[in-house]
């Protein structure tokens, strides 16, 4: 081999280095891109009877540096953390909502039992006992309202739901057109160093969405499973998610339908935004919706009863003062509009002056058997205010929880991606360092192509 | 460890952002004095407020239920301080009628007078208050309690209760037929103002020192003038009782605000400290990252 192909070889290499250490510079700020390396060695020696002489530098490949353990681990964090964040997006405003002093249950059972008192103290008034019929359809008007934010979040949720299916098939789309380019590539012999980042972008990308479980096949493809075992991306083949209609809930809601026949695999499905909205809609929304109800359906039947066991100004038995059919925080209204059918008055000595039942019903509020939360034997039952507590606790402690572990979650994720940004991110003072040092070999390089010319010029002048 | 060029500039971003959250929270709570912005940030604080404000209303309420108690017993006593001042005169001028060395006219001025009175006397009766209601009918409180001419009683025994604490109702009125309708002598209860329309027409008619219109008269004017004053304890005692109540609502009631406070309320020397703290921080993070970000080593080439 010449003194002239050998600095050929070594101007190839460093030439190589140099267009690696640009291709990483290039992509310093290209999201999911790992570093590259471009691999070195000699080439083989020629046998030269006693002794080998060397025949320069060659490149044997350009490796992508990074660890799949770290990358899996991150994946991992990453799912866990965006499920609490997708939570938190809705706990918070169920929070926010029920801690609101313009909106909250308890503002208004304050200002409601109030105006009764106010009819106990004067029982003749008609100016009180409007106010008291205000206050009772402002009491039922918060409820409503309440119920129909609530309803507005689980709205919400659906719509994440469905954005979220648009771009897992997205990416369920482009996993399985690269896993085809990749296992072509490696088949043919080439480190698909791009593509290969590319589709870990594409998974991580997923596991913000929903959690996803990854096996490698042999022939460089990936299998991406979703749920407790659906696949998502099988090979090169794809599997299609959907909305669907949930018609076991009135009115329906927006479910996850699986492949062609979709099969509701909605409660299946954990992590992620989609997971977030799922817990949301089932720790949050349904069970704060369903307290509610329970509170204005105690509220409807104790009051009721309460204001049956009275006297109205025209000498009548109380009729039913919160609308008998109404018994969920979305129905829940006023059956009297008339200030005469507010039977203050107990049924011993009936008249206008009779306070007795107003007291009763003003009793209601500290009393702590109206929310029957257990028929029994024992009955457990506590008070309005105690179930509206209940609820705003329940509430709070799951957000504070929720807030306490995203910012774990966070944490972990951030220091997980430190340490496998600290494998496969590109650093712009060791590329820099690495420019000086390649654009040197490469100057090296060429002075041994000058040297060898020099050499066979003098060869030749010698004739 | 190595550490990727993104990596640093992640970090600067990140430590930026905490300390700019961090700074924003302490802002809003200095802004609105509040430490709980929502539910979530103290879950049992929280319902301890709900709870506390709960019972501060209602005790604001008992405090309101205590004026309108006082008022209507205020009213009462001294409807029933008048009617006691009348009939204590009409007693007197019996007194003076009773006496033998009056004349036929005398007794007559006499008569005409205490009739005048006893018409007074009905009509304090049959006051009502600033509602219009009667203050004398139990619950019929739409009913006049005393027909003028027959003085038959209307109304009911119907004692109307307020609740001026959880476990205390203060009746705030009297019903008319305890008060004005009482024993005589002879026996059955009489409306008083009967029984004094009895004595000015015995008077007018000069047939007083009869029974019952001789000396029996000024022992049923006593059992009438007895049962208004036993009435004007028994409001008394009631308004003690409020006005103790009232000062017990108010105690508690301040307990409760205090609590409230040291729950809900912002501490604000130490979030003052905690504002400027941060807002170091949030500059000391501005000044690593742009430091870091100038050094390059590509600066050199």
């Amino acid at each position: 081999m010449s003194m002239l192909n050998i600095g050929n070889s070594a101007l190839l290499a460093a030439q190589t280095s140099l267009a690696t250490t640009s291709h990483n510079i290039s992509n310093v700020n290209t999201a999911g891109y790992s570093r590259q390396r471009t691999d070195q060695g000699t080439q083989p020696a020629n046998f030269e009877g006693g002794y080998y002489i060397g025949n320069g530098a060659g490149v044997t490949g350009v490796d992508r540096i990074f660890n799949q353990f770290l990358v899996n681990q991150l994946r991992t964090y990453t799912s866990a953390e965006s499920q609490q964040d997708g939570f938190l997006t809705f706990s918070k405003q169920v929070d926010d909502l029920l801690g609101s002093s313009s909106l909250s249950i308890s503002g208004g059972l304050e200002a409601f039992f109030n105006s009764v008192q106010e009819v106990a103290n004067d029982p003749t008034s008609i100016a009180a006992r409007q106010v008291m019929l205000t206050q009772g359809d402002l009491l039922a008007n918060r409820f409503n309202t309440m119920d129909s934010q609530l309803s507005e979040l689980d709205r919400q949720i659906d719509n994440t739901l469905s954005a979220s299916v648009k771009d897992i098939n997205v990416l369920s789309q482009g996993i399985k057109d690269l896993n085809q380019s990749i296992s072509e590539s490696l088949a043919a012999g080439y480190n698909p160093n791009d593509l290969l980042d590319k589709r870990d972008k594409l998974i991580s990308d997923l596991s913000e969405l929903v959690s996803v479980n990854v096996v490698e096949q042999d022939n460089g493809a990936v299998n991406v499973f979703i749920g407790n075992g659906q696949g998502l991306v099988v090979g090169n083949s794809r599997v299609e998610l959907s909305t669907i209609a949930d018609n076991s809930t009135n009115p329906p809601r927006t479910a996850i339908g699986y492949g062609p026949s979709q099969i509701n695999i909605t409660q299946q499905l954990s992590g992620g935004e989609i997971g977030g909205a799922i817990l949301a809609r089932t720790d949050v929304v349904d069970s704060t919706r369903a307290e509610l109800d329970v509170l204005a359906e105690s509220i409807v039947t104790a009051f009721n009863t309460a204001h049956g066991n009275g006297v109205d100004l025209n000498g009548n038995a109380g009729t039913d003062f919160f609308d008998a059919a109404g018994t969920t925080a979305s129905t829940i209204s006023m059956n009297i509009t008339d200030t005469r059918l507010i039977a203050a008055s107990s049924t011993t000595d009936p008249g206008v002056g009779n306070n007795e039942n107003a007291l009763a019903m003003a009793a209601l509020q500290t009393d702590k058997t109206t929310v029957v939360l257990d028929p029994g034997p024992p009955v457990i039952s506590r008070s309005f205010n105690d179930q509206y507590g209940s609820i705003v606790s329940q509430v709070a402690t799951r957000t504070n929880q929720a807030t306490v572990t995203q910012e774990t979650q966070a944490g972990l994720v951030s220091q997980i991606r430190q340490r496998a940004e600290s494998v496969s991110g590109v650093n712009l003072d060791e590329e820099a360092a690495n420019l000086i040092k390649f654009q040197q070999a490469y100057q090296a390089a060429s002075q041994i192509i000058t040297v060898s010319n020099t050499v066979f010029n003098s060869l030749i002048n010698a004739f | 460890m190595r550490i990727s060029t993104n990596s640093i500039t992640q970090q600067g971003l990140e430590a930026m952002l905490r300390q700019q959250n961090e700074l924003a929270k302490t802002q809003l709570q200095v802004s609105s004095g509040k430490r709980i912005q929502t539910p979530s940030d103290d879950p049992i604080g929280a319902v301890k407020m709900l709870d506390l404000q709960r019972q501060i209303g209602l005790s604001q309420q008992y405090q309101d239920n205590a004026d309108v108690a006082d008022s209507r017993l205020s009213t009462t006593d001294g409807t029933l301080k008048s009617a006691g001042d009348i009939m204590q005169r009409i007693r007197e001028l019996a007194v003076q009628a009773l006496n033998d060395t009056n004349s036929t006219e005398s007794r007559r001025g006499i008569a005409e007078e205490i009739n005048q009175l006893n018409e007074t006397l009905v009509a304090l009766a049959n006051t009502t208050d600033s509602n219009g209601e009667y203050l004398f009918s139990g619950y019929q409180s739409d009913v006049q309690p005393f027909d003028t001419t027959t003085y038959a009683y209307n109304g009911d025994g119907g004692q109307r209760q307020l609740r001026v604490s959880d476990g205390y109702l203060v009746e705030i009125n009297e019903p008319g037929d305890g008060l004005f309708i009482t024993q005589t002598v002879a026996g059955p209860n009489q409306a008083i103002f009967q029984t004094i329309q009895d004595f000015t027409t015995a008077l007018s008619t000069g047939t007083v020192g009869t029974a019952p219109n001789d000396g029996d008269f000024l022992a049923n004017m006593d059992y009438a003038m007895n049962a208004s004053l036993d009435a004007r304890t028994r409001i008394g005692t009631r308004q003690n009782a409020v006005e103790q109540q009232r000062e017990i609502n108010d105690s508690s009631q301040f307990s409760m605000t205090t609590t409230l406070s040291q729950i809900e309320d912002l501490d604000y020397a130490e979030a003052i400290t905690q504002l400027n703290l941060k807002s170091v921080g949030l500059q000391a993070a501005q000044q690593v990252y742009v430091k870091v970000q100038g050094l390059s080593l590509f600066n050199f080439l």
